[in-house]
C-alpha cells in the first residue's frame, strides 16, 4: 500500500508541471494585456510601453514562465498586476468560499440522491420509478445558469419577492450565511444529484440480484438489514467514485453561481482575472483549483487501493 | 494513476471553458445602460451660470425652489443600497480614473466635494448645463476670460480621521488637488488642460489662470474630475504598479485614504462583496430650511454581477436603484408601477468613424454622403424599446446636447444626406464609380463588447442595399482598444464612443492630432471654425458659430453618430426628495434625499 501511495504522489509532479504550463500559456493566447487595458480604457497611465515594462510584460514569454514557476516553488505566487496585492492572499480569502459552496452542494446532492436512488431501485418499473427516472433526465439536462436565472427572476416578477443574493461569512452571521449558501448550492447539486440517483439505482439493482443477497434473505434477515447492511453498503462503492468525479463539476458550477448570486469566491475572481488579463491572479487560481482536484482524485485513488486490494497489487 | 491525470485534465478543460465562456459573455457593458451613476457628464452653454447666480450658499439648489414652500418633514437615518456590477480593481485614487470603467467613480462624490458641481436638486431637470457651487461660494472672471477667481466656503472640515483629523479645508488643498489631477494620467484631463496655473493667494481664495480664454471652462470645472483631497495624502508610492511614478500618493489609493469633505465617510470595504459609508456629522451643508445634510445614515453598494439578479434584487427591495438594460425599460416600468422613474440625457456619443487616412474612397465626399443616406437611423431607433431616442445629423447629437438640436430644415441642402433614401444613395455611389457589378468593399471592425450599441449586422444589411459590400470584422475588446478605439489598425469603418460634458468636447475631436479624432479629419476650414468658437465668450455668438459648424459637418459627413437612448433610472418609492442626474456626482443628489419607511 505504501509503494502504491508513493507512486501516486510522485506522479503528481509531472502532472503539476504540465498544468502550470497550460495555466501560464492559455491566458496569453487572449489578445491584449493588463497594461493595454489600464492605459486605453481606464486612463491609469500615460505610456503603454513603460507600463508593460514595469509590469514585467515585455520579458520573453519563457523567462516570464520560469520566473513564475520559480517563484511558485519558493512560495511566491506573484502579485496582482492591478492592485499589487499578493495573489495568494486573495486566494486564501476566496478558496474556502468556493470549496464550501462546492462541497455543500455535493453534500446536498448525496443527501437527496441516495435515498431516491434506493427507492427507485426498490420500486423498479413502478409509477414512482418512472417519475424518478424522468425527473433525473430533466435535472441532468437543465443548465445551472438557466435554472438560477429562473429562480431569481420568476418570483420577483410574479410575487415581488426574490431570493436573497450576496454573501455573509459564517462568523459574521451564521443563519444568514446558511440562507445565502443554500440556494446556489441546491442549484449546483441538481445535476450531481441526477447522476447519483442513476448510479445508486443501477448499482442497487445489480447488487440486489447477487447471490449473497439471496442468501441473506434465505437466512431470514429483516428487510432493513438486507437492504441497508448488505445491499446498499456494497452498492455505494461506485457511488463514491462518481461522487469524487463530481468535484470538478461542482467547482465549475460554483463559477457560474458565484457570478449570478454575487458570491465572492474563486470563480468570480477567475473570470475577473481573465477580463482584466491579470496573469498572476489567473495562474494562481487555476493552479490551486487544479491542485484541489488532483488531491481529491488522489484521495479517491488511495481509497480504492485501501478498499480493494486488487487495485494496489495490479 | 490514469484516473489522476484524466481527472486533472477534465477539471482544467471544464474550468477554463466555463470561465472563458462566462468571461466572454460578461465582457464589456457598452450600452448596457445600467445607470447607477456610471454614466457621465453633460454640460451647458456656460453663460446660464453667472457669478451672481452661483453666489448663494451651497445647497441653494433646494433653496431656490423650496424657500417659498412649507418646511418638509425630513427623516434622518436609514440605508440606501446600490447593486454594482463590479468592484474596484486598482485602488480608490480619485484622480486619474474618470474616463473609463473605474468602479469607484460613482462613490467619489460620497467622500469628496469639488469647487463646483454638476447640477442637482429634485427640481433641476437632467442635462442642465449649469455648474452649481460646491466648495466655492462665488466666482468671478477677469482678464478677458483668462483668470477665474473662486471664493471658498469657510469652516469646511475634512472627515475626522487620521492623518487629517477633521482639519479645515483651505485653498491650498484645492490647489494641490488640481495640480495633482493635471499631472496625472486621467484620460479626460483635456477638459481642464486650459489651466496654466493655480494660485492660492489666501486661505479661502483660489485663482485659475488659463492659457486661452476658453468659453467652456466653467462647465468643465463642474465636472467630477479634480476632487478636493487633503494635502496630507501625499506620502509613499502607490500600491498599484499602474500608478507608480505617475501619481505618488499611495494613501489616496487605499480605502482609508478616502478622506474628503463629503457627506459620507468610508466605513467598510470587503472586496467583491460590499462597500459601506456612514454619515459625516460635520458636513458643511444645510438645506434651504437649515436642516443639517445629509439625511441618510448609511450608503452601501453590494456587488451583484448579473443583471437579472440585480433586477430581481431591486424588485424584492434589496437594492434601491436600478438601470434596466437597453430595450427592457418599458417592460420593467410596467412591472414596477410604484417605482420612481426618470429618463436622463446620455453623456456619450456613439459614432461610426470613416478612416479618411486609410481608405481612398472616403476622401470622395459622394461616398460618405451616400453611406449616410443609406444608413437607416429609424431601424436602430425602433430597437430601443421604451427609451427616448432621436436621429442625428452629423456632428452634435441632439440627444446629448438638446440645446444644439437642429432640424433638417435648419440644415439646408445638407439635410438630404441625412434622410434615408437608399435609391438616391445607390445613385450617388454609382456617380462615384461603385455599383452592383463593382460594389464598394469595406471592412467594419467592431468590438465583441458592443454589438448591442452598434448593430453591425443591421448596418451591413443597410449597406448591401446601396451596393456597399461590408465585411464584418469582430475583434476582442482589447484589440478594439488598441486599434479602432484610437483610429488605428486594418479596417475602413469602426465605432467609438466619446464622453462629452460640453459641446466643445465633441468639436475638438474633429481637430487634426486630437486623440479622439478617429476619422483622421484634417480640414483647415473646420479647424478654424472650431478654434474660433472655443474662444467666444458671448453665448449667442458662440451658439451661431456652433450652428455653422453643425451645418458644415452635416454637409461633409466626416462621421455618423449612431442614435442612442436616454439613460433610464428607477429608484424605490421609499426614497424621497431625490432626483438622479447622470454624471458621477450622485453624492450631491443623495445628500438632500431621505428615506421614508412605510
Amino acid at each position: 500500500m505504501r509503494t502504491y501511495a508513493i507512486q501516486r504522489v510522485l506522479l503528481l509532479i509531472p502532472t503539476l508541471l504540465v498544468l502550470s504550463f497550460i495555466a501560464f500559456a492559455l491566458i496569453r493566447f487572449i489578445p491584449g494585456d493588463a497594461a493595454l487595458l489600464m492605459t486605453e480604457e481606464l486612463g491609469y497611465a500615460p505610456n503603454l510601453e513603460a507600463l508593460q515594462e514595469r509590469l514585467g510584460l515585455t520579458d520573453p514569454v519563457h523567462i516570464q514562465y520560469f520566473k513564475w514557476v520559480g517563484g511558485f516553488f519558493r512560495g511566491d505566487f506573484g502579485r496582482s498586476l492591478w492592485d499589487g496585492s499578493p495573489a495568494v492572499d486573495e486566494l486564501v480569502r476566496r478558496l474556502p468560499v468556493t470549496l464550501e459552496l462546492a462541497f455543500f452542494s455535493l453534500f446536498l446532492s448525496a443527501l437527496v440522491a441516495i435515498p431516491i436512488g434506493v427507492f427507485s431501485a426498490l420500486k423498479q418499473d413502478t409509477r414512482g420509478d418512472y417519475i424518478v427516472r424522468s425527473t433525473v433526465v430533466l435535472a441532468d439536462a437543465v443548465p445551472h445558469f438557466w435554472l438560477a436565472t429562473l429562480i431569481l427572476v420568476l418570483p420577483a416578477v410574479y410575487i415581488g419577492w426574490a431570493p436573497p443574493v450576496g454573501w455573509h461569512s459564517l462568523t459574521e452571521d451564521p443563519i444568514r450565511h446558511f440562507i445565502l449558501l443554500l440556494l446556489p448550492a441546491a442549484i449546483i447539486s441538481v445535476s450531481s444529484a441526477a447522476s447519483l440517483v442513476r448510479i445508486t439505482r443501477t448499482m442497487m439493482l445489480e447488487v440486489l440480484r447477487q447471490e449473497y443477497i439471496r442468501t441473506a434473505w434465505s437466512k431470514g434477515l429483516s428487510e432493513g438489514a438486507v437492504m441497508y447492511r448488505h445491499a446498499l453498503k456494497n452498492a455505494l462503492i461506485p457511488v463514491i467514485t462518481v461522487f469524487g468525479l463530481r468535484v470538478p463539476n461542482a467547482l465549475n458550477g460554483s463559477v457560474v453561481m458565484e457570478a449570478v448570486f454575487g458570491i465572492p469566491g474563486l470563480g468570480r475572481w477567475t473570470i475577473d482575472a481573465i477580463n482584466f488579463r491579470d496573469y498572476p491572479q489567473l495562474q494562481v487560481a487555476l493552479m490551486f483549483t487544479a491542485i484541489t482536484v488532483l488531491v481529491a482524485n488522489l484521495i479517491v485513488d488511495l481509497a480504492y487501493g485501501w478498499l480493494d486490494p486488487r487495485v494496489r497489487y495490479k | 494513476m490514469k484516473g489522476t491525470w484524466r481527472h486533472g485534465y477534465i477539471l482544467l478543460a471544464l474550468m477554463l471553458s466555463v470561465a472563458l465562456a462566462v468571461a466572454a459573455c460578461s465582457g464589456g457593458d457598452d450600452g448596457d445602460g445600467d445607470a447607477g451613476g456610471s454614466g457621465a457628464a453633460t454640460t451647458t452653454t456656460t453663460t446660464t451660470a453667472t457669478a451672481t447666480d452661483t453666489s448663494a450658499s451651497s445647497g441653494d439648489t433646494m433653496a431656490k425652489d423650496d424657500a417659498m414652500m412649507e418646511k418638509p418633514a425630513v427623516v434622518y437615518g436609514g440605508k440606501v443600497t446600490f447593486g454594482q456590477r463590479r468592484d474596484v480593481r486598482s485602488g480608490f485614487d480619485p484622480h486619474g480614473t474618470s474616463g473609463g470603467q473605474a468602479q469607484h467613480q460613482n462613490t467619489n462624490s460620497w467622500w469628496y466635494n469639488n469647487l463646483m458641481s454638476r447640477s442637482y436638486g429634485v427640481d433641476v431637470p437632467g442635462g442642465t448645463r449649469e455648474s452649481f457651487n460646491d466648495l466655492a461660494t462665488s466666482w468671478e472672471v477677469s482678464d478677458g476670460g483668462l483668470t477665474y477667481t473662486f471664493k471658498l466656503h469657510e469652516g469646511v472640515k475634512f472627515h475626522n480621521r487620521a492623518p487629517v483629523n477633521g482639519r479645515e479645508m483651505t485653498s491650498e488643498d484645492v490647489k494641490w488637488s488640481y495640480e495633482r489631477f493635471l499631472k496625472g494620467p486621467d484620460s479626460y484631463q483635456f477638459q481642464l488642460a486650459d489651466i496654466a496655473e493655480v494660485e492660492a493667494p489666501d486661505k479661502y481664495t483660489v485663482v485659475f489662470r488659463l492659457h486661452e480664454p476658453v468659453a467652456s471652462f466653467m462647465v468643465h470645472v463642474g465636472e467630477p474630475l479634480a476632487w478636493v483631497a487633503p494635502k496630507e495624502a501625499a506620502s509613499s508610492p502607490p500600491q498599484s504598479p499602474a500608478l507608480e511614478g505617475v501619481l505618488d500618493e499611495e494613501f489616496l489609493s487605499t480605502p482609508e485614504g478616502m478622506i474628503g469633505t463629503g457627506p459620507w465617510m468610508f466605513d467598510v470595504w470587503e472586496k467583491d462583496k460590499r462597500l459601506t459609508a456612514v454619515r459625516n456629522p460635520d458636513y458643511f451643508k444645510t438645506d434651504a430650511h437649515g436642516n443639517q445634510l445629509p439625511f441618510i445614515d448609511t450608503m452601501e453598494y453590494v456587488i451583484i454581477p448579473d443583471t437579472q439578479a440585480r433586477s430581481a434584487a431591486y424588485i424584492s427591495g434589496d437594492i434601491d436603484t436600478f438601470g434596466p438594460p437597453s430595450g427592457s425599460t418599458a417592460d420593467f416600468k410596467e412591472r414596477n408601477p410604484d417605482s420612481n422613474f426618470v429618463q436622463d440625457l446620455p453623456s456619450t456619443a456613439p459614432t461610426l468613424n470613416f478612416r479618411l487616412d486609410r481608405t481612398p474612397a472616403f476622401n470622395d465626399i459622394r461616398v460618405r454622403r451616400a453611406i449616410a443616406m443609406g444608413f437607416e437611423q429609424q431601424a436602430i431607433m425602433d430597437l430601443l424599446l421604451g427609451s427616448i431616442t432621436e436621429p442625428t445629423y452629423g456632428g452634435v447629437p441632439a440627444l446629448v446636447f438638446p440645446e444644439y438640436g437642429i432640424t433638417p430644415a435648419e440644415l439646408g441642402d445638407a439635410a438630404q444626406w441625412w434622410q434615408y433614401n437608399p435609391q438616391a444613395a445607390a445613385a450617388l455611389l454609382a456617380e462615384a464609380g461603385y455599383n452592383a457589378n463593382n460594389p464598394l468593399e469595406i471592412t467594419y471592425q467592431f468590438s465583441s463588447c458592443c454589438k448591442a450599441t452598434y448593430y453591425p449586422e443591421l448596418v451591413a444589411d443597410m449597406m448591401s442595399d446601396i451596393n456597399v459590400k461590408m465585411t464584418l470584422q469582430e475583434v476582442d475588446h482589447s484589440v478594439h482598444l488598441k486599434t479602432s478605439n484610437i483610429g488605428m489598425g486594418d479596417y475602413d469603418i469602426a465605432h467609438s464612443r466619446l464622453k462629452a460634458a460640453e459641446v466643445d468636447d465633441l468639436l475638438v475631436s474633429f481637430l487634426p492630432g486630437n486623440s479622439k479624432n478617429n476619422s483622421h479629419i484634417d480640414d483647415p476650414l473646420l479647424t478654424e471654425m472650431i478654434k474660433a468658437q472655443r474662444l467666444t465668450q458671448d453665448a449667442n455668438q458662440r451658439f451661431n458659430q456652433v450652428r455653422q459648424i453643425q451645418r458644415y459637418l452635416a454637409d461633409q459627413v466626416y462621421l455618423i453618430r449612431i442614435p442612442d437612448r436616454f439613460t433610464d433610472f428607477f429608484w424605490q418609492p421609499r426614497i424621497k426628495n431625490f432626483r438622479p442626474h447622470v454624471g458621477n456626482t450622485e453624492g450631491r443628489d443623495w445628500e438632500i434625499a431621505w428615506i421614508e419607511e412605510g
